[in-house]
């Protein structure tokens, strides 16, 4: 159905249509909050509750679209979340990443599979994906917002300028900066792939 | 080698702004020039390029439990937003908080007001002759001492009354004066009403005399009477009102 159609229902007070969005959206906020968070239950929370301030706060979304909207929310709960635990940290830190390894272990497991990939290409993406979410996780909150928010989500510069509430130009080197630490990053790991096929893909791109 | 750590900043957010499109006019043509002509250059883009593709290859991650919202915590989330919102649930404590005390406050002015009535005497048995000695400050017996700022009324001792006089005596409190600070004053004898006269067949010796009763501390009588009702109403209402948000602050929160 059309998500107007259910954004308008669900302003009316129809809880239905807007489960029907929660399921239209809920793995990319999801997917969003576990990567900023790093662990399975608080990223759920976290995603369950950006779907309640929304459904609360439906009346003030005008002119952008649900998902944008939606992982405004999520981002901004997840950066308090990720201060909270900064001034308050409940656990070490060597606990903390200890569970992070074993968590992200997990979770790989629980990734929307793609039915048309074999199983070699199927273990080489998992060696990878596992490698860039390292990387990701050792950007700076914000910085790790952003460029999920841009290259991961499909926000673009401005849409991602609003969710952070910051502006355009820190988008621009926010995204840019964590590029490059994620190149370098990567190039330690040994995932980044070859001069030369980085050089024919962009040829063929 | 690696290319980027020669790349500055600025020219690695063109590189990222130019590979995502966002790189415009002049600034867009100079870098294309740029590419044309230093290979080390167009490998630092290819290389944001891999690391966009490799972030873009990224998979939607399957959320452990669906989060759909339940009518029950769709509800929760209106009642927090309603009526019963916390911040107004705090606002209806402190109210209930403010009308107990309300309660305490007027029950104890009104106390205080009608404590005044209630000891002030309608008449006053004396045992002594009028200017004898100075009415005692004692509050035993049935009379009592009343008085307003100047004048005073004889009050009765503890011990029955003995002598009548038909005049009443005024007595005015000087501080500083010595003793209980009672001065007699001499008043115009009244002209005897029959209120004030004995009756015939009464001893002399047992006779009681009506004073003119003396205003209060507090109030005229009819103002302490509306007092007292207005002050037993909002006791009522600040009652009642203070049960009724502490019973109903109590049940949400074991609702919650």
């Amino acid at each position: 159905m059309d998500e107007r159609i259910l954004l308008q229902d669900a302003r009316g007070g129809d809880l239905d249509a807007f489960n029907r969005l929660v399921l239209a959206h809920q793995n990319h906020a999801y997917s969003f909050a576990y990567r900023m968070l790093g662990e399975s239950e608080g990223a759920a929370d976290a995603a369950q509750q950006a779907f309640l301030s929304a459904y609360r706060h439906l009346g003030e979304l005008r002119g952008e679209s649900f998902r944008s909207w939606l992982l405004r929310i999520v981002a901004n709960a997840c950066l308090d979340e990720l201060r909270r635990r900064k001034r308050r940290p409940a656990v070490s830190l060597e606990d903390l990443a200890a569970g992070e390894d074993d968590e992200r272990s997990d979770e790989s497991l629980k990734v929307l599979a793609d039915p048309a990939e074999g199983p070699e290409s199927a273990v080489v993406r998992s060696d990878q994906r596992r490698a860039i979410e390292d990387c990701l996780a050792l950007l700076t909150p914000e910085a790790r917002a952003t460029v999920l928010l841009v290259d991961v989500h499909a926000l673009d510069y401005s849409e991602a300028a609003r969710a952070l509430r910051v502006a355009l130009g820190t988008v621009k080197s926010r995204v840019a900066r964590a590029r490059a630490d994620l190149r370098d990053c990567l190039r330690a790991k040994g995932e980044l792939p070859p001069s030369s096929h980085r050089l024919e893909s962009g040829a063929s791109a | 080698m690696n290319p980027m750590k020669r790349v500055d900043p600025q020219l690695l957010e063109a590189l990222s702004a130019y590979l995502d499109g966002t790189l415009e006019g002049a600034e867009k043509a100079g870098l294309e020039a740029r590419l044309i002509k230093e290979e080390s250059l167009r490998l630092s883009l290819e290389e944001l390029r891999s690391v966009r593709d490799s972030l873009r290859s990224l998979p939607l991650l399957k959320t452990p439990r669906s989060l759909t919202l339940s009518p029950a915590l769709a509800g929760k989330g209106t009642e927090k937003a309603g009526v019963f919102s916390p911040r107004r649930m705090a606002f209806g404590s402190a109210l209930a908080s403010l009308a107990f005390v309300c309660v305490f406050a007027v029950d104890i002015l009104s106390r205080g007001a009608f404590m005044g009535a209630a000891t002030a005497p309608r008449a006053v048995s004396l045992n002594e002759a009028p200017g004898t000695a100075p009415p005692s400050m004692d509050n035993t017996g049935g009379g009592k001492f009343s008085a307003t700022a100047e004048v005073a009324a004889p009050a009765a001792t503890a011990a029955p009354a003995q002598a009548i006089t038909p005049t009443p005596t005024l007595w005015i409190y000087s501080p500083g004066t010595g003793g209980t600070g009672f001065q007699p004053i001499e008043t115009p004898t009244p002209e005897p009403s029959p209120t004030m006269l004995p009756p015939t067949e009464a001893p002399a010796t047992q006779r009681v005399i009506a004073t003119p009763v003396p205003p209060s501390p507090g109030f005229p009588s009819i103002l302490r009477l509306d007092f007292q009702t207005i002050a037993l109403f909002l006791e009522a209402i600040f009652g009642v009102g203070a049960v009724v948000m502490v019973a109903l602050a109590l049940v949400l929160r074991r609702r919650r």
